[in-house]
C-alpha cells in the first residue's frame, strides 16, 4: 500500500504521531457513528475537523490566541474546497480501514454510563446533581492518560465514579462495602477513584504546557 | 446450544476486552523513548475527538465509543516491533514509498 509522502525511513512512532493524529481521530469518530443510530457523512467530519484545526480553532492547543479572541472567527480560514474534501474523504476511509484492522474489527464497547445510573437507583440516591457529577467523572475518565476504559471493566468505573461523586456532592451512601455488591473489590475501587481524582490536576498541567507554548499541535500536524 | 450462545452475547454488553499490563508498559516505554510527548499528544487527540463529537452533535455514547476505539488503536499499534502472540498485530500495514 502506498501513501504519498511517507518513506520507510520514518519510524512507526513518528508516523503515528503526525499522520495518524488527525486521521485516527476522524476515523474513530466516523466508525463509531456509523455503527450507531446517528451516522455522520464524511463531508460533515471533514468540515468539522477543518474548523477545529484551523487558525481560528476554539481549541487552545491549536490556536493559542483563542482565549483572547472576541471577534467572530473568519470563515475563510476553515473553508473546504472540493479538492481538499476529496483528499480528506480518502484519508477518512483509509483511516477507517487501518483502525478497524488494527483493533481486530472488535468495535463492541460496553460503557459504564447507563450502568452507573442503574447503580444509583439501586443505591436509592437518584439525585440529578449526583448523577451529573457521576457522568462528569466518567466522561473525564475517557480523556485520562491512564486508559481507564481499557484497564477496568465498566462496573468498576461506574462504582468508582459514584463513590467519588457522592463524596464531592455530599450525598451519604449506605454503610459498609456496598461496592462489593457490584462485583468491585476495594483495590480496584481505590485505584480508579484516585485516577478520577487526579485527572483535574493532569488537565491543568497540560493546559499550562499549551499556554507556555511548549507543545504546538499545529506544527506537529504540519510536519506530518 | 442456543441458550449458551445467548448468554455469551449478553456478556458482551457488560464486559470489555482489557489490555495486559505488558501492553500498558510498552506504551509508556515508547513514550519515554520518543520525544516524551506521547501522553500529551494522545490527550490532545482525545480532546480533539471529543470536540469534534460535540460539533457533529453526536450523542456522548458515540463519542465515548470512539475514544475507547482510539485508545485500543494506540495500544495495538505499540505492539508493533515487540514479540507478541497476538495475530492482530501482524496485520499492521507497512507503508512503502516506491
Amino acid at each position: 500500500m502506498r501513501i504519498q509522502g511517507l518513506t520507510v525511513g520514518q519510524s512507526v512512532s513518528t508516523l503515528k504521531a503526525n499522520w495518524f493524529l488527525q486521521t485516527a481521530s476522524e476515523a474513530s469518530l466516523y466508525v463509531s457513528a456509523k455503527i450507531s443510530f446517528t451516522p455522520v457523512s464524511p463531508r460533515s467530519v471533514c468540515n468539522v475537523y477543518a474548523y477545529l484545526l484551523s487558525a481560528t480553532s476554539p481549541l487552545h492547543f491549536i490556536n493559542r490566541i483563542a482565549s483572547s479572541q472576541t471577534s467572530i472567527p473568519d470563515p475563510s480560514s476553515y473553508y473546504v474546497s472540493e479538492g481538499f474534501y476529496e483528499r480528506e474523504r480518502e484519508r477518512i476511509f483509509l483511516g477507517e480501514s487501518l483502525i478497524l484492522s488494527s483493533i481486530g474489527f472488535d468495535v463492541q464497547v460496553a460503557l459504564p454510563h447507563t450502568l452507573a445510573l442503574t447503580y444509583l437507583q439501586a443505591l436509592g440516591v437518584p439525585s440529578k446533581q449526583l448523577a451529573n457529577r457521576v457522568l462528569e467523572h466518567l466522561n473525564s475518565g475517557l480523556l485520562s492518560p491512564q486508559l481507564l476504559y481499557l484497564t477496568h471493566q465498566p462496573n468498576a468505573l461506574a462504582v468508582a465514579a459514584i463513590y467519588l461523586a457522592a463524596k464531592e456532592v455530599g450525598v451519604k451512601l449506605v454503610d459498609g462495602n456496598w461496592w462489593e455488591v457490584f462485583d468491585v473489590d476495594r483495590e480496584d475501587l481505590g485505584f480508579v477513584v484516585l485516577a478520577f481524582g487526579s485527572f483535574e490536576g493532569f488537565a491543568t498541567a497540560e493546559e499550562e504546557k499549551w499556554k507556555n507554548g511548549k507543545l504546538d499541535l499545529r506544527s506537529l500536524l504540519e510536519r506530518g | 446450544m442456543s441458550r449458551i450462545m445467548a448468554s455469551v452475547a449478553d456478556l458482551e454488553h457488560l464486559a470489555n476486552p482489557l489490555i495486559t499490563a505488558q501492553q500498558l508498559y510498552s506504551l509508556q516505554d515508547d513514550d519515554r523513548d520518543s520525544a516524551e510527548n506521547g501522553r500529551s499528544i494522545r490527550y490532545m487527540q482525545a480532546i480533539l475527538t471529543q470536540a469534534a463529537g460535540v460539533l457533529l452533535r453526536l450523542p456522548q455514547e458515540v463519542v465515548a465509543v470512539s475514544l475507547v476505539l482510539l485508545q485500543r488503536f494506540w495500544v495495538e499499534g505499540h505492539g508493533q516491533g515487540h514479540t507478541s502472540a497476538d495475530p492482530r498485530v501482524d496485520s499492521w500495514p507497512v507503508c512503502v514509498h516506491s
